[in-house]
């Protein structure tokens, strides 16, 4: 099409690049633009140009207080050779791998529960949000004392079951057996209510010909949970697991309050660990590898749970 | 989406799938029991509030204090901590972002809802991609940035990463979706500017949606750790959650003299966001279930 064409004029595109008479459709559209543009340059400068600039430090071995030098790939073999930034990695699967799954297993079943009964959904519903509502500081706060080895709430609980034993206190935060798991807790008793409620809303959403035409057809209760219920959930499963995960390896908050990296590195999670060769060694270069080989592992992690469980829906 | 909100909360709409009484009655105590599990440590927040730091480390461990002194706790976590300055600086970051968050959330928002412009989709996957990059990755480069444009230490460097989040502009486009285009175009043949369009007809029709960023943010900014402890240098400019958690550690030696107070300054600051929760639950349940759906 030539540039300078009648037709060219009437896209929208065309419209817009004209010089001289703007049509109703251009003028629209530069009033999109405009309203698109300062969100738009915004993450333009604050996220992707960092991103971009992340990169590139990752490729020097830059300390803070000294000039950076280009060293290429070094970073990148050195981490991977180095024990620490494995023990880190170690740390951050498990602590994923335990928050998804706890917290996935028990809020779909809480969400199912709730919706199988009537009565007090609205009160249950706000009781287990209430965690999500409190500060992750305040949280990871009262958790440390509850798990305190001499006087912590947990002793209400366990104290029976530690007396069978003659055990007289549980090291949680500060004890290699349990640090990551009373980490982990934590994370799940934060998020339950807000996953049970999107589950909820899920199951809501499910339209009551199909569950009536299950019942006709002669299926239990539980064949139509197992059978129609959860494979019409995948595509909220595929959400929660997907949010779940990327939160879990952002997770910094509680593990800086909580353990600040735990016994021995035991719970140093990739962001603390990020943090520390970063902002406590001023180690700039190495942290920007591990960062970015962090977000690029993440990048095929997400792309590989939506292929593998988004594949095989009901509706395909 | 607020019809979906109701099903979600209201009790009753549908009998439920559980048919026998057993089976109901072990879901009740299943949820009942989880429902304690998730309110058991905010009762205890209070507990621990109250009590004097004697009694925060002796056995039996009570739930009501022997000595009720959470108003004199509360009197010493003003003495011993900052807590106005925290909470001072904590509102005054809060307000600006939620002011620049709906501001420039809902004019991309509208764009992407409304109009059509070459590269529409293009910037939509592009602002949804930004939701992969997680924040670990653009920290140092993001702090290099900061401090070369001299924000270091301020309220502008303590904005610097949150001024929108791809999250309002995917709400905001959402609630934009469904303004009628009659009323647009009513207008528009009524001779409004475009601006005069968006103050006047779409601003207004998007106010829930605009109370619930505003309550996000404020949400987001009690809780932020990391950014605010890389940015804010002295301590005049530490928020309320930095200097909350830097203090946390205290509570390891509880026989140091501020253990009670460190409660006592929690429990305050989760006060007011607890309570607009409780007024306000529909706000926060709304994005919860606006970005679960709509996806």
């Amino acid at each position: 099409m030539q540039l300078d064409s009648v037709a060219f004029r009437q896209t929208r595109l065309g419209s817009l690049l004209a010089r001289g008479h703007l049509s109703v459709a251009g003028r629209r559209a530069r009033s999109g633009l405009l309203f698109a543009a300062p969100a738009a340059l915004y993450f333009l400068v604050f996220w992707i140009y960092p991103l971009l600039r992340a990169v590139y430090i990752s490729l020097t071995d830059w300390y803070l207080f000294s000039e950076p030098n280009f060293v290429g790939l070094e970073n990148y073999s050195r981490l991977a050779a180095d024990p620490y930034v494995w023990q880190s990695v170690k740390a951050t699967a498990y602590y994923a791998l335990g928050t998804t799954c706890a917290t996935l297993l028990i809020s779909l079943v809480l969400a199912l529960l709730v919706n199988g009964t009537a009565h007090g959904r609205g009160f249950f519903t706000t009781a287990l949000y209430v965690p999500a509502v409190i500060s992750w500081v305040t949280a990871a706060t009262v958790w440390m004392q509850i798990y305190m080895p001499n006087a912590g709430l947990y002793r209400v609980f366990l104290g029976p079951v530690m007396r069978l034993f003659g055990v007289q206190q549980i090291r949680w935060l500060d004890g290699r057996a349990w640090a990551m798991s009373a980490v982990i807790v934590v994370s799940v008793w934060k998020s339950l209510g807000a996953n049970a409620l999107l589950f909820l809303a899920g199951l809501q959403s499910i339209p009551e010909e199909i569950l009536e035409a299950a019942r006709v057809d002669g299926a239990s209760r539980i064949q139509t949970v197992f059978r129609i219920t959860l494979p019409l959930l995948k595509p909220t499963v595929l959400f929660v697991v997907v949010m779940l995960v990327i939160s879990a390896f952002k997770a910094f908050t509680p593990i800086f309050v909580m353990t600040r990296g735990g016994p021995a590195g035991l719970t140093r999670v990739l962001p603390m660990y990020v943090y520390e060769e970063a902002f406590v060694a001023f180690k700039m270069g190495r942290a920007s590898a591990v960062s970015v080989a962090m977000f690029l592992a993440l990048l095929g992690l997400t792309v590989a749970q939506v292929r593998f469980i988004g594949s095989g829906g009901v509706y395909e | 989406m607020s019809s979906r909100l109701g099903l979600v909360l209201e009790r009753g709409r549908r009998p439920g799938w559980l048919k026998s009484a057993t089976a109901r009655a072990i879901s009740y105590v299943i949820v009942g029991l989880f429902s304690a599990f998730a309110l058991m440590p905010i009762v205890w927040l209070v507990s621990l509030a109250s009590k004097p730091v004697q009694e925060l480390m002796t056995i039996p461990i009570r739930l009501v204090p022997r000595d009720f002194s959470l108003f004199a706790n509360i009197a010493e976590a003003f003495k011993y901590f900052d807590l106005l300055t925290w909470l001072r600086n904590t509102v005054i970051v809060a307000v600006l972002l939620a002011m620049s968050d709906v501001l420039l959330s809902s004019c991309c928002g509208y764009a992407l809802a409304k109009f059509r412009f070459p590269g529409r989709e293009v910037l939509f996957y592009f602002i949804l991609g930004t939701f992969m990059i997680s924040f670990i990755v653009i920290l140092v480069p993001l702090y290099i940035i900061v401090k070369d444009l001299g924000w270091l230490n301020s309220y502008m460097g303590l904005m610097a990463p949150k001024f929108v989040s791809a999250f309002s502009i995917f709400f905001m486009r959402q609630s934009c979706l469904s303004i009628p285009n009659e009323y647009l175009d009513a207008a528009r043949i009524d001779g409004a500017s475009e601006l005069r369009i968006y103050r006047t007809v779409v601003l207004p029709l998007l106010r829930p949606a605009v109370i619930t960023l505003v309550i996000f943010r404020f949400q987001w900014e009690w809780d932020a750790l990391l950014w605010p402890m890389i940015v804010a240098g002295s301590e005049r400019l530490h928020t309320l959650p930095l200097g909350l958690a830097l203090r946390a550690s205290e509570l390891l030696h509880a026989t140091t003299f501020t253990a009670s107070s460190i409660f006592a300054a929690n429990l305050l600051a989760t006060i007011p966001i607890l309570l607009v929760f409780l007024y306000l639950r529909k706000y926060f349940i709304n994005t919860m279930i606006t970005s679960g759906l709509k996806l």
